[in-house]
């Protein structure tokens, strides 16, 4: 694959080109037990501040909606997810501990945006 | 004044409570229309609540999508832009004498309506949709899935620059901003110089369009091609001029039906009457009396900001409305100067109440407290090199004292024929705790303009900040519509990534340069060859984009009225983001940028001069985030040389850096060919990217707070006195090193009391201008006021602190950046 290919592909996932843009309300609510952003591995993005982030262990390629998994854990970028992307498949996911705190906060390690959805946690 | 009040002011002084002082000295009208004010940037990052978004604009938008659908660009956004103009309601607050607002009620920012990433944003973002939150969820997700179909901005624009480039600008780690929009330069020499208003520049594009229309159905040439798009760029420029009209017309009507039908009191009813003449003559006819020439001003900002997001707020204000305020408080009388002073403070409030929808993270973060980053000019020389400084300065200062908003700030424009009347209300503005004004150095300043981007001496000196920091003119030629600043750098990670060998451990992407094991370094060129690779690596992805950003803009985020009031569009029929025409004014701003020197100069020490350390040692801390390491990282911290003591051994390598990168700056171009030198500052990115940024060999762990930008020594590292900060700053060359320098100063209010106060407050000006520094500005609040203000905000509602490039409410940044500036070093002068 070429450079450029291959960073397309890199690209699009990050900037959400191509994927699934339709997607019912009762999916944007959802906020799974086991959500990716509410792992230890899960690292936000300010530019994709709509919830996306990137994955420390899994790389791109990986997949953990689909059966079997795919699980990537070898490559130079981190598989790009959605906070509340159901985790409760992969073998990875390590559950954050949760500091009661104000959602004012910001920029503190392992700082989590406070999605709406987070409330139903 | 009775002794009773005299006897309160005092005390007030005495205490540093300069709000309740305010509060008191301020009229009636401006203390009704300052706490009538909702809050409007975010506040720890997040919108302030109860503010809410909007969604009644977002069928009217489509609506107009669809009829308009397409027109060319250019046109489209216009008659997009004028139909919602017309449309949207228009409301004029109580007690109030000048009008125009983009939003639709006080306490409301308008969502005109978008798919992609900012419909996820305004979707999961909480406490921002009105009542029913069922029925918002469902209008912003069905306003989504219809815009998702249409194609984006981003869709148009993202396979436009190289896959990889963009990839990595992206992820979040080393970038800020967007490469599109932002756009908020403006030509003021063509527009607010009284000369002409919104009726004469359309008869000048009438004359346009009617020679254009001649020559594209002349005889067919190659010449002519180009004119079909202008005529709809022209087309579309005169439809915002003519809404813009329209607009204004439409808030002299609502003040006349207010005045006739619903005001009792007589001097309001003549008030109201006067706002609907204004509003009638402004912007359509040039100003004649300062009420209109602020209101027109107020009116182009707001026309300007409902077009397209601005992210900063470039003016002039004592120079542009001078004449209008000679002529009606000095020569004519007109007005008193306390009704000139109330006009001046409501102008300021009107300005603070401009919202927005926060474009993302980065922004909201980045910018705690506050809506965007607007400094206005003050003081300075005119194009002759004689000296601008006039009584409107001084109101303008007395009124910022009263007002009492975050934003705008100032930024005082000093040289060495200054009078010490500006001196002292300088001063004043900021003993008063406002953060405000910063002090710029103008033969500095000029000649740095003139040094790097050509700018003629005449143009050089019209020069207002772009954004923060970055001077620019405001002329046909000179003006910069946008603020390139999206060529920010998180520069920190130029020295992290010497130490990961380009990979970035937090996004977890190889995001820099391989530039070798540095376990495997040998000696300390070898890691500052290393440095100077992901500099240039980081500095030209990040140019790249921007590029490609500036090059596109036309095709995918038209600016119709920005164009309008630009000669050079209304000239040439150009979008004025188009580069043709522009010298050029672009700046890369370096973010958390004295980590680079501090953690060099630590590795050249502590490593290579006294062998201390291995680099093995010192990569293992570093991977471990120095856990496991503390006596090693507080030696690092603690017996390290640090900037701002003026150490020659790490001044020395902090003008090495500097240097570097200006050689680069030199070699990289911008799209009007023009070069891009580096300007380091910081907004409050040094906390949005604390947990962005791993270990550094300056002792800083992940997640500590980076330090508070631009040239500032790192919070209580600066030890040897304001003095040896000045002597370090001073060995830069601030005229060819890049192209401003931010310092912050944390000055004690106990010690700069009264007029010996001020008198060492001179003094260290004289040092800072002797040492030919371009920038520095001040927080005067003490540690007991902030403790205080942490403890009980409600008290301290008021407190305003100099955050970096910008002033916010010390209550509205999070807990993390109130303790960065508490850490501030106080210096005694």
């Amino acid at each position: 694959m070429s450079r450029r290919d291959q960073w397309n592909q890199v690209r699009d996932s990050i900037a959400g080109v191509g994927v699934k843009k339709e997607q019912t309300l009762e999916e944007r609510e959802k906020m799974p037990q086991k959500a990716c952003g509410i792992c230890k591995n899960f690292s936000e993005n300010a530019y994709v501040h709509d919830g996306r982030g990137s994955c420390s262990v899994l790389k791109v390629g990986s997949n953990i909606d689909q059966d079997p998994l795919v699980l990537v854990t070898e490559g130079e970028t981190g598989l790009i997810t959605q906070f509340n992307t159901d985790g409760v498949r992969c073998p990875y996911f390590l559950k954050m501990d949760f500091i009661d705190t104000s959602n004012e906060e910001c920029s503190d390690p392992a700082f989590r945006r406070s999605h709406r959805q987070m409330e139903k946690l | 004044m009775a002794v009773a009040e005299v006897k309160e002011f005092h005390e007030y002084e005495e205490k540093h409570e300069w709000w309740w002082l305010a509060e008191k000295k301020r009229s009636k009208r401006l203390d009704y229309l300052r706490k009538a004010i909702w809050k409007k940037g975010a506040v720890g990052g997040h919108p302030a609540s109860p503010l809410k978004y909007d969604l009644s604009l977002v069928d009217k938008h489509i609506e107009l999508w669809e009829k308009h659908k397409y027109e060319p660009p250019m046109l489209r956004k216009a008659h997009i832009t004028a139909g919602l103009l017309d449309e949207t309601p228009i409301f004029i607050t109580d007690h109030a004498q000048l009008v125009g607002s983009n939003q639709t009620s006080p306490s409301t920012v308008a969502w005109l309506g978008v798919g992609g990433q900012q419909n996820k944003i305004v979707y999961n973002t909480p406490n921002v949709l009105p009542e029913p939150l069922e029925e918002s969820l469902r209008i912003v997700h069905e306003v989504g899935q219809y815009w998702d179909k249409q194609e984006s901005i981003r869709d148009k624009l993202i396979r436009s620059f190289d896959p990889e480039d963009i990839a990595k600008f992206m992820s979040g780690a080393i970038a800020w901003g967007f490469p599109v929009g932002g756009y908020s330069g403006k030509n003021y020499e063509y527009f607010m110089t009284g000369k002409r208003a919104f009726e004469d520049i359309i008869e000048e594009i009438d004359k346009r369009i009617e020679e254009a229309e001649e020559a594209t159905i002349s005889d067919p040439r190659p010449e002519i091609l180009p004119l079909y798009d202008r005529l709809h760029n022209w087309e579309a420029m005169k439809v915002m001029l003519e809404a813009g009209i329209r607009w204004a017309k439409r808030y002299s009507r609502l003040a006349r039906i207010i005045a006739e039908n619903f005001e009792s009191d007589p001097k309001r009813k003549e008030e109201l009457l006067r706002v609907a003449e204004t509003c009638d003559r402004v912007p359509a006819r040039p100003p004649r009396t300062l009420q209109e020439s602020l209101q027109y001003d107020h009116f182009i900002q707001i026309l300007a900001r409902i077009e397209q997001y601005e992210g900063a707020w470039p003016a002039r204000p004592d120079y542009y409305h001078w004449p209008c305020y000679k002529k009606d408080v000095i020569n004519e009388k007109n007005i008193t100067r306390d009704e000139a002073i109330e006009l001046i403070g409501e102008f300021m409030i009107r300005a603070y109440d401009v919202g927005l929808i926060p474009s993302g993270g980065w922004g909201s973060e980045g910018l705690q407290g506050i809506a965007g980053t607007w400094v206005w000019t003050l003081g300075g020389v005119d194009q002759n090199g004689d000296d601008a400084c006039n009584d409107l300065t001084l109101a303008f200062m007395q009124t910022a004292r009263l007002v009492r908003v975050s934003n705008p700030t100032f930024a005082f424009r000093w040289h060495p024929r200054v009078q010490d009347q500006y001196m002292r209300e300088t001063f004043e503005c900021i003993r008063h705790g406002l953060g405000y004004p910063s002090i710029r150095n103008d033969p500095i300043l000029i000649a740095n303009a003139m040094y790097w981007h050509g700018h003629p001496m005449e143009e050089a000196r019209t020069w207002v900040h772009q954004a923060c920091m970055s001077p620019c003119p405001t002329t046909k030629h000179g003006t910069q519509p946008m603020r390139m600043a999206s060529a920010t750098a998180n520069s920190a990670k130029m020295i992290e990534y010497v130490f990961t060998n380009g990979y970035d451990p937090v996004v977890n992407m190889q995001m820099g340069p391989k530039t070798g094991a540095p376990r495997k370094f040998t000696d300390f060129e070898q890691v500052f060859e290393a440095w100077v690779k992901q500099m240039r690596w980081m500095i030209g992805l990040l140019v790249r984009v921007v590029n490609v950003g500036r090059y596109k803009q036309s095709e995918v985020a038209p600016r119709p009225f920005l164009s309008a009031i630009s000669e050079r569009s209304v000239e040439s029929g150009l979008d004025f983001t188009e580069p043709e025409g522009e010298r050029g004014n672009a700046w890369v701003t370096g973010f958390t940028w004295v980590e680079n020197p501090d953690s060099l100069a630590a590795v050249k020490k502590l490593v290579f001069d006294d062998k201390k350390y291995t680099m093995d040692q010192l990569c293992d801390a570093l991977e471990a985030n120095w856990e496991g390491y503390e006596e090693m990282r507080l030696d690092f911290v603690r017996n390290a040389p640090k900037w701002g003591n003026d150490d020659d051994y790490i001044d020395a390598i902090m003008v090495r850096c500097l240097r570097e990168i200006a050689k680069y700056g030199k070699e990289i171009k911008d799209p009007c060919g023009n070069n891009w030198p580096f300007l380091p500052e910081n907004v409050s990115g040094n906390i949005h990217y604390a947990n962005i940024v791993g270990a550094l060999p300056n002792g800083r762990r992940r997640g500590d707070a980076l330090y508070d930008g631009g040239i500032s020594p790192g919070p209580g590292l600066d030890k040897k006195g304001p003095t040896a900060v000045l002597k370090s700053c001073g060995k830069i060359n601030h005229i060819t090193d890049g192209r401003a320098f931010l310092l912050n100063q944390r000055l004690s209010p106990t010690q700069l009391k009264g007029e010996k106060g001020y008198q060492l407050w001179k003094a260290y000006m004289r040092t800072w201008a002797d040492l030919g520094l371009d920038h520095v500005q001040f927080n005067m609040v003490s540690d007991e006021t902030l403790r205080a203000a942490q403890k009980d905000p409600e008290k301290f509602q008021e407190v305003i602190v100099r955050v970096a490039g910008y002033s916010a409410h010390f209550v509205d940044i999070s807990r993390k950046t109130q303790d960065n500036i508490i850490q501030r070093t106080i210096q005694g002068i």
